[in-house]
C-alpha cells in the first residue's frame, strides 16, 4: 500500500461509481440499468509522479478523475489524499489540495470573467491573503504559464485554445494544490499548441513537486509524458504500471491491440496488422468474465467467458489476464 | 497499410484530379480572409492522398471546393480544378451536382451527424444510388444491400431500417461510407472521417477504407490532422500550412526527410514514447486577413530570411518530393 512510500499520496482503493442509466436501457417501461463507470479500481499516485491513464471512450477514465476530486460519489471504496478520506473533508481543504484542468478550454472558462478574476478567484474563495498579494499571486501564476500582465483585463473569447487552457491551468495550481487531475486537456488543441502545453505541464510539474493524474486516449502522449500508466477496458484497470516498461513489452492483450491500433509515423515497416474486432460493448450489461473476451484475439477458454480474472503481477506491473498466473497484485498497490 | 507496391506505382501521366493555383476568399465584417493562396496539387487515379496540416490551414476548405460546396461567403477567385480534364468550375451548378456522387463523393467526419436524422439509412444510399447511377429503385437497392455488406454492416436488411441515432459511431461511419461509395465515384475525399472514433474503430474503418479503394480502384483523399493516421495510409501526403502547400512527398519520404521548415518543426512536436522533450514552433499562424506577402511561415521560421517576402515556388527536390522553401531543411 502507500505506506511504502512517505510522501503524500492521492489514492483509490477498491473504487466504484455507478450510475443509473439513462438513454435506450431507461424507458418509462424497461427496468433502469446501471451503468458500472469505474469497477473496483486501485490506483495510488504520490506527489512528482506523473501518472496516466488510458483507455477508449466508456472506460472509466473520466469518471475516475472526476471521483478523485469527489465530484461524482463512489459507489464502492473510497479516494483518500495524504490518508485522508475526500469524501468528508471540508471542499475548501480538499481544493487545496487537489484540482482539475478539463478537456474544453471552451467550455471551461466563465466567458463573462475577466483572466485576472478567474484566476484569483480561488484566493478570494478561500480567504487568502489581501488584494495587494492577491494581485501579486495572480500576476506570479499568469507569468508561470507564460501569460503575462497584459492579459489580466482580457475576457476568455480573445485567447486562443492553447492560451485558454494555460488560463485553466494558472486556475487550478493558483491555491498551490499537491495533485493535478488533467482530463484529456490537449485533445481539442492542435498538435504544435499541445506541444507548448505539453512542455508547460512537465516544467510545472518539476517546478512544483505536483503528483499528476493525467486521462488520455492518446497512447502516444501518454508514453511520451507518464511515469506509470493504468489502462482501462469497461470500467476496471487490465494493465498498470511502469510506461516505458508497458510499452517495451505490452502484456494485456488489449493494450497489445491499443499500441497497435494508434497511428505512428515512426514505425516504418511495421506489419500491418487486422485491427480488432467488433465494438466496445456497453458498460450497463458488461460481458461476464473478463470484460475483453468478446474481442480478444488470445482468448484462450471458457474460463475467460465465465471468471474475471484479478489483477495479477507479471514483470513488474499488474495485469488483469487469465494468461498470466503470478501472485495477486494488492490493491492499491504501486506496480 | 499502404503497401510497399501502391508506394512504388509510377507517376502517371494523366492525373484524375488536378487542382491548380487555386484561390479561394472569404469576405467577411473584419476583411478579407484569404483562406487559400493558390493551392495546387494532383491526385492519379486509384492513388491515396494524404491532406495534413493544423486547424485553419485550408484542407477541408480545399475538398469542399472540389466538391463545388463552398459554403457562403467563401468564393473561389482563381485557379482551376479539374477532373479527368474536365474543368469543373466552368460547369453550370446543374452539371457539377451530378459529378458529385457520381464521380466524386464525400465522407464526413461526424457520421452521426452528417446522415440525415429523419431518414432510414435504406432511403440514403438507395437515393444516392439512383441518382448517380440513374438506374430504378429495385435495382439500387439490391446495390445498397450489396454496398453495406460491402462496408463490413451484418445484416443490411436491417440496417436499411435503420436510423442514424440508433447506430455507434463506427457503424454510422460505415453507413456514410456506403452511401459514398454507391455511386461509383472514382474519387471520393475523406475529411478527417475517423477523428470522432476510438482508436480501435478507427483503426477498422481505415482498414475498410483502404480495402474498398483497392477494390472499386477510386483514388482517396484523406483529410487529416493526425499525422500518424496519414503516415499509415496514403501513398503521398501533401502539407498544408496557412492557405498554401508547403510540400508534398511520398508519405515514407516526407517523414524520413521532412524538408519544409514547417514540416519539419511540426514532426518534432509530436509527442511519442522515448522522446525526451517536445520542440514547439514558437509563435502562432499568421491572420489570414491581409497576410504578409510571401511565404506565411516566415515570420516563426528560424531559417526565414528577407527573400522569404516573395512567395516560394515548389520545387522537386527529390523523387516526387516538393517543397515551397527557399532554404529547405536538408536530411542530415
Amino acid at each position: 500500500m502507500s505506506a511504502a512510500t512517505s510522501r503524500p499520496t492521492v489514492e483509490a482503493r477498491n473504487l466504484s461509481v455507478r450510475f443509473r442509466a439513462r438513454g435506450e436501457a431507461a424507458w418509462p417501461w424497461s427496468k433502469a440499468g446501471e451503468v458500472k463507470a469505474v469497477e473496483n479500481v486501485s490506483i495510488a499516485v504520490p506527489r512528482g509522479e506523473m501518472f496516466g491513464v488510458a483507455g477508449e471512450s466508456g472506460c472509466g477514465k473520466s469518471t475516475l478523475a472526476r471521483a478523485l476530486l469527489n465530484l461524482v460519489a463512489p459507489s464502492a471504496g473510497e479516494v483518500r489524499i495524504d490518508g485522508r478520506a475526500v469524501a468528508g473533508m471540508p471542499a475548501l481543504e480538499l481544493r487545496s489540495s487537489i484540482q482539475m484542468v478539463f478537456q474544453d478550454p471552451y467550455n471551461s472558462l466563465n466567458p463573462r470573467r475577466r483572466v485576472g478574476d478567474i484566476v484569483a478567484e480561488s484566493l478570494v474563495v478561500h480567504g487568502r491573503f489581501d488584494d495587494r498579494e492577491r494581485a501579486h499571486r495572480t500576476l506570479t501564476m499568469l507569468e508561470k504559464v507564460g501569460l503575462g500582465a497584459q492579459h489580466l483585463e482580457r475576457f476568455p473569447h480573445e485567447f486562443s485554445g492553447g492560451q485558454r487552457q494555460r488560463i485553466a491551468i494558472a486556475r487550478a495550481l493558483i491555491l498551490e494544490p499537491q495533485f493535478l487531475v488533467l482530463d484529456e486537456p490537449t485533445s481539442a488543441l492542435d498538435v504544435s499548441v499541445q506541444a507548448m502545453v505539453l512542455e508547460l505541464i512537465r516544467q510545472l510539474r518539476r517546478d512544483l513537486d505536483l503528483g499528476c493524474i493525467f486521462i488520455s486516449h492518446d497512447l502516444n502522449l501518454l508514453g511520451f509524458l507518464t511515469d506509470r500508466l493504468a489502462v482501462m477496458y469497461l470500467g476496471r484497470i487490465v494493465e498498470m504500471g511502469p510506461t516505458k516498461e508497458i510499452f517495451a513489452a505490452p502484456a494485456h492483450p488489449y493494450t497489445v491491440e491499443l499500441i497497435a491500433a494508434t497511428p505512428s509515423p515512426y514505425e516504418e515497416g511495421r506489419e500491418p496488422r487486422q485491427p480488432i474486432e467488433g465494438e466496445i460493448p456497453s458498460n450497463v450489461n458488461p460481458p461476464p468474465g473478463c470484460p475483453f473476451h468478446t474481442r480478444c484475439r488470445k482468448r484462450i477458454g471458457p474460463i475467460c467467458d465465465s471468471r474475471l480474472p484479478e489483477l495479477r503481477w507479471h514483470e513488474g506491473r499488474a495485469v488483469r489476464c487469465h494468461l498470466y498466473d503470478g501472485p495477486p497484485a494488492e490493491s492499491g498497490g504501486a506496480p | 497499410m499502404s503497401a510497399a507496391p501502391v508506394a512504388a506505382r509510377p507517376a502517371p501521366a494523366a492525373p484524375l484530379l488536378a487542382v491548380r493555383g487555386l484561390k479561394l476568399r472569404f469576405d467577411t465584417r473584419r476583411g478579407v480572409v484569404r483562406a487559400l493562396d493558390g493551392v495546387s496539387f494532383e491526385v492519379a487515379p486509384g492513388e491515396c492522398v494524404g491532406l495534413v496540416g493544423e486547424t485553419g490551414c485550408g484542407k477541408s476548405i480545399t475538398a469542399r471546393a472540389v466538391m463545388g460546396l463552398v459554403p457562403a461567403p467563401g468564393r473561389i477567385e482563381g485557379g482551376e480544378i479539374r477532373l479527368d480534364g474536365r474543368d469543373l468550375m466552368a460547369l453550370p451548378a446543374e452539371e457539377w451536382r451530378a459529378v458529385r456522387g457520381s464521380q466524386v463523393a464525400m465522407i464526413f467526419q461526424e457520421p452521426k451527424r452528417a446522415l440525415d436524422p429523419t431518414a432510414t439509412v435504406g432511403s440514403q444510399i438507395v437515393e444516392a444510388a439512383m441518382l448517380a447511377r440513374r438506374i430504378d429503385r429495385a435495382e439500387a437497392k439490391r446495390l445498397a444491400l450489396d454496398t453495406l455488406r460491402q462496408v463490413g454492416l451484418a445484416d443490411p436488411e436491417r440496417i436499411m431500417r435503420t436510423y442514424a441515432f440508433e447506430l455507434s459511431g463506427g457503424m454510422a461511419q460505415r453507413a456514410m461510407i456506403a452511401i459514398a461509395v454507391v455511386g461509383g465515384s472514382r474519387l471520393i475525399i475523406a475529411d478527417e472521417p475517423t477523428s470522432s472514433l476510438d482508436v480501435s474503430i478507427q483503426a477498422q474503418i481505415l482498414r475498410l477504407l483502404q480495402d474498398l479503394r483497392r477494390r472499386l480502384g477510386s483514388a482517396l483523399i484523406l483529410i487529416t490532422h493526425d499525422l500518424g493516421v496519414a503516415a499509415e495510409n496514403c501513398d503521398r501526403i501533401v502539407v498544408m500550412y496557412a492557405g498554401q502547400i508547403v510540400e508534398q512527398a511520398p508519405a515514407r519520404e516526407l517523414f524520413r526527410a521532412p524538408a519544409h521548415p514547417y514540416t519539419e518543426r511540426l514532426l518534432r512536436s509530436l509527442p511519442r514514447p522515448g522522446r525526451d522533450a517536445l520542440s514547439p514552433i514558437p509563435g502562432t499562424v499568421p491572420d489570414l486577413i491581409d497576410p504578409a506577402p510571401g511565404c506565411r511561415f516566415a515570420n516563426r521560421c528560424e531559417r526565414a530570411g528577407p527573400d522569404c517576402a516573395a512567395t516560394p515556388a515548389m520545387s522537386e527536390i527529390g523523387r516526387r518530393h516538393f517543397v515551397a522553401c527557399y532554404r529547405p531543411v536538408r536530411p542530415t
